[in-house]
């Protein structure tokens, strides 16, 4: 077999140059370096040590990084469910909603929509009546004022006869009233005449 | 009747596997990342980063899947665009800061339990683990090109082709830092040099 001579060690008995290792490490099967090989020991553990610590590294940083993106398929997996969840209901918030074509659907939603604002405003005015009481007869004092002016202009438009009638009409009603009414201390018996202990308190509450 | 191939049939199809593959970002992921990461993750010596760089480099891969001609594999040119992300991020004087303050490095110890099939005795085990771990010590003291160049070719069983396609270096050049690479790491395992 013809070697060629730029190939050859200039001296077979020294081991293989740095870039004659490499070359070998790469694939390199030069024959001259296989017979050298099966003749130096030294050469050949070497080799072996090199190319066999290299394979070590290949194969940890191969099962390391499978079992890196093999966590993360994971990882993403138990993501998915919430994620497929969340994007169906966009899908559906964006897709064309038929229903919203129907004239009836349309009907119920108005119709919805008038209720919710009939019963929100009563249940305002309930709350406002029942809340502020005090408020509301500081304005009744305001008002009376102007009912003051109010009722002058009225009564400059009314019968004087109706008037009269009226305002006996409305006293009555404010007697009977008056003679009706009942105190919480009165339901309670601590009215002033029955009670000498709390005469006091029956006093300030029915006041 | 035989059928001669046709090497331009040959590579059509290939080029058609490979538009297929970019066309789907998740057959791409599934396909090349763990292939990706361990280039990325021993190029930088961070995990965390890898893992963004690798995100990065398979989503710009796939946004850009129309500039890719099909003259070289599809990990070739992933490999291509990894490499400039590694690169880029390695330039930031703020990589620099936190690789001296934070090493994240892949931990090769974490792996003692999957190393070796049954049939290895639990000391070729450890003896293999360490051998591993002194290459991956040497890899630390190589420069950036000689590192990249070493995990392709070693690692990634790239050919020195496909090296010179993803680096952009002439073959000279490759081989040129192969050798100084291989040198660090005989002299790391203690070679006689």
């Amino acid at each position: 077999m013809e070697v060629k001579r730029e190939h050859l060690n200039p001296n077979h008995e020294r081991h293989l140059s740095d870039e004659q290792f490499t070359e070998l490490l790469l694939g390199g099967r030069q024959t001259w370096v296989q017979a050298h090989l099966q003749e130096c020991a030294a050469c050949r553990e070497e080799a072996e040590r090199v190319s066999g610590a290299i394979g070590d590294f290949s194969t940890q940083s191969r099962l390391w990084a499978e079992r890196r993106a093999a966590a993360r398929v994971l990882r993403t997996a138990a993501q998915t469910p919430r994620t497929a969840e969340r994007e169906s209901v966009m899908a559906w918030l964006m897709r064309p909603q038929v229903w919203l074509m129907r004239p009836q659907a349309w009907a119920g939603a108005a119709l919805t929509i008038a209720l919710a604002t009939g019963i929100g405003v009563s249940i305002h005015k309930e709350h406002a009546r029942t809340e502020q009481p005090a408020a509301t007869m500081a304005q009744a004092d305001s008002t009376k004022a102007e009912a003051g002016t109010t009722t002058a202009q009225a009564e400059a438009t009314i019968p004087a006869a109706t008037l009269k009638a009226d305002n006996e009409l409305l006293t009555a009603i404010d007697g009977e009233l008056r003679a009706d009414e009942s105190t919480p201390a009165s339901l309670y018996g601590l009215d002033a005449s029955t009670s000498g202990t709390g005469t006091k308190a029956a006093k300030r509450i029915s006041n | 009747m035989q059928l001669a191939l046709n090497p331009g049939m040959i590579g059509c199809a290939m080029g058609e596997t490979a538009l297929s593959e970019l066309d789907d970002i998740e057959a791409l992921d599934r396909i090349y990342r763990a292939r990706l990461l361990r280039f990325v993750a021993y190029s930088t010596g961070d995990m965390d980063l890898a893992e963004t760089v690798v995100q990065d480099c398979l989503l710009k891969a796939y946004n850009g899947r129309k500039s890719f001609r099909g003259e070289c594999s599809v990990y070739t040119w992933l490999a291509h665009i990894a490499g400039n992300l590694v690169r880029d991020q390695q330039r930031t004087r703020r990589f620099q800061f936190w690789r001296r303050v934070q090493k994240t490095g892949p931990d090769l110890s974490e792996l003692a339990v999957l190393l070796a099939s049954g049939e290895s005795s639990p000391e070729s085990q450890i003896l293999a683990r360490e051998r591993a771990q002194e290459v991956s010590a040497a890899l630390e003291t190589l420069s950036e090109h000689q590192r990249s160049i070493f995990l392709m070719r070693f690692v990634d069983e790239m050919e020195l082709q496909e090296i010179c396609q993803a680096t952009g270096m002439q073959i000279s050049t490759v081989k040129t830092h192969l050798h100084r690479a291989v040198k660090a790491v005989r002299n790391k395992l203690g070679g006689r040099m």
